[in-house]
């Protein structure tokens, strides 16, 4: 008997800010299928406008915040680009270090909190507490952990404070980064085989489907890419083109869609996708042989096209992330550790940057005016990239799982974990408290 | 330690009282025998500060309910159950109550927290509070430092 399927998942106000999952279905005919983004446009480009270069990083750092690190230094590189500032070694690696923190602290949020619940049958973390009690301590004490390793060098994980133009205002005792790496070694590392054992052991239960796409992702010839570099894409036969990063408008071809607030992307391919996913499948050769050892235990190789595996390749990128940290601080501890003084600007123009956040490339570009001060800045975010690519593999998966009989809550679940693999940060949204008093 | 904790969204209007607070208050007591921790969006890691080394915490956050834009409600955790609902799509989106909640269940140590809600008069994207609570920071920051000195 053919179908009716009508899907309509959360559909909040524009003053929430999330995404809509639309489906429609009458007679067995896909009426609507749609990823919605009913999100209005926040104006940073237009807020940093008249401002001193050493205020445009702390402000656009507010653009999110969870991948506020990522922001920060794509900021503040694309403000030392145009100024012309080449910083310190020393500076480059503990900024590595911050962005390597921010990393496995946002994929271990996402992989435990919101994709391990679907995976063991719950609705959301908590029904998890009671049942999967050692689990969800250990998630806890990782993203804890992390947010010590994030702080030590950023000064705070959430709008970090000391990145900025020129270099680091301040530096970690050597003692306390000696601290750090004998703590990841005892405390850090052992969780990350941990994670490893439980992520395969529900592996299984990553939904199959696949949808061949173009990938995108920061190169760096030096290393994995993740803090500087210039852009890659590989298609799905293997072809990889490079982009110079002060050319990123022509590999992000951003366009408006009636369906979305949000802009769209696309480059060599309809769309394209960023995030872990797209690293690994860019830049797996430079990954952390601790890293590709990870993916090897849980089956991943590239190029994979399930977008699904997102959350599988993040926990490879922890892994990554840990081990080249441990690395980056035993080269700093090598040298002559000191605090410095910042580099000053040489030149006023315009530069860019990207910078890989946990949901994938991120570019910053600035104009600056004699005086320093702001006159031009684009922001282009990974979700934005990622939008049209969701939109994609729902017009593919929506009829697979009709073909395969599958009943409207089972759908539903399928498209819900389908867009939270992307990690999609909408809005950051609003986080006022919600209560009812007991008396 | 004691701690002052403000939570929100930065960019927008009164969801960020909590944040907007915590910089205001930085200007205004550069010398302090507490933290200030914003901790804008990032509920879990609120985690960090419940130890036992931390005496007390006062969570400034904006909060939807009857009162008239702009006032302030103390409460202490205990008191209340989270009635948010998440989408469950995106780890930007989260709920200090039931962080608590969750960390308590775990048997994380829970020292004193106290809630201190301020009502908006808007939510919506800007990058500026509304002016009726605008106005009133000197003050919030007064009763945030009355509420975290009480035993």
């Amino acid at each position: 008997m053919k179908k009716d399927i009508n899907i309509n998942v959360h559909h909040l106000t524009r003053v929430e800010g999330h995404g809509n999952i639309q489906v429609n279905i009458t007679d067995g005919t896909i009426e609507k299928c749609e990823w919605q983004v009913p999100e209005a446009p926040r104006f940073f480009e237009a807020m940093v406008r008249g401002r001193h270069y050493s205020e445009v990083g702390r402000i656009t750092s507010r653009i999110c915040g969870i991948c506020s690190v990522g922001h920060t230094l794509a900021s503040v590189r694309a403000t030392e680009d145009a100024l012309g500032i080449q910083i310190t070694e020393q500076s480059r690696k503990l900024r590595k270090i911050l962005k390597h923190a921010e990393n496995a602290d946002s994929h271990l949020l996402h992989v435990y909190f919101l994709v391990a619940p679907d995976l063991l049958g719950a609705p959301s973390v908590f029904p998890l507490v009671p049942t999967h009690t050692a689990v969800v301590q250990r998630a806890l004490r990782m993203k804890r952990f992390c947010h010590e390793w994030g702080s030590l060098i950023g000064g705070r994980t959430t709008h970090p404070t000391k990145v900025i133009p020129g270099g680091m205002a301040s530096i970690p005792e050597r003692e306390e980064l000696e601290t750090l790496k004998a703590r990841i070694l005892t405390e850090f590392v052992p969780d990350c085989l941990e994670s490893l054992s439980t992520i395969k052991s529900v592996a299984g239960a990553v939904p199959a489907f696949e949808r061949p796409t173009e990938y995108m992702a920061v190169y760096s010839p030096e290393e994995y890419g993740l803090y500087e570099g210039n852009v890659v894409t590989v298609t799905p036969d293997g072809n990889k083109a490079h982009y110079d990063v002060h050319d990123y408008k022509s590999c992000t071809n951003e366009w408006v869609s009636p369906q979305s607030t949000a802009k769209f992307a696309k480059n060599r391919m309809e769309s394209y996708m960023a995030g872990a996913l797209a690293r690994f499948n860019c830049n797996y050769d430079q990954l952390h042989q601790k890293a590709k050892d990870a993916a090897a235990e849980l089956g991943l190789k590239p190029l994979c096209f399930n977008p699904y595996m997102n959350s599988v390749a993040q926990l490879v990128e922890v892994f990554h992330s840990v081990f080249e940290t441990l690395d980056l601080i035993d080269a700093l501890l090598a040298g002559d550790y000191k605090e410095e003084e910042l580099v000053k600007p040489v030149k006023f123009g315009t530069g860019s940057a990207c910078v890989e956040v946990p949901r994938g490339i991120l570019f910053h570009s600035y104009a600056y005016d004699n005086d320093g001060m702001c006159t031009k800045a684009d922001c282009i975010i990974p979700t934005n990239q990622n939008h049209y690519n969701i939109q994609l593999d729902f017009n593919k998966l929506v009829p697979e799982l009709l073909a395969a009989g599958k009943e409207e809550k089972e759908m539903e679940l399928a498209l819900e974990m389908l867009v939270r693999a992307y990690d999609p940060c909408i809005s950051c949204s609003t986080h006022y408290l919600s209560v009812t008093f007991k008396k | 330690m004691k701690y002052i904790i403000g939570t929100g969204n930065w960019t927008m209007t009164d969801d960020s009282i909590g944040l907007r607070l915590i910089e205001f208050m930085d200007q205004k007591y550069p010398e302090r025998d507490f933290e200030l921790v914003d901790l804008s969006i990032s509920a879990f890691n609120l985690m960090t500060y419940l130890t036992e080394e931390t005496e007390k915490i006062v969570i400034v956050d904006c909060i939807r309910n009857e009162g008239n834009h702009g006032d302030v409600t103390f409460f202490n955790y205990e008191d209340v159950e989270s009635i948010k609902d998440l989408s469950n799509f995106t780890t930007h989106e989260d709920d200090v109550v039931k962080i608590i909640s969750m960390a308590q269940t775990m048997n994380y140590h829970i020292p004193p927290i106290v809630f201190m809600g301020i009502t908006p008069e808007k939510i919506e994207y800007g990058m500026t509070l509304s002016p009726s609570l605008e106005v009133r920071l000197d003050e919030y920051a007064t009763s945030a430092l009355n509420e975290l000195s009480k035993d």
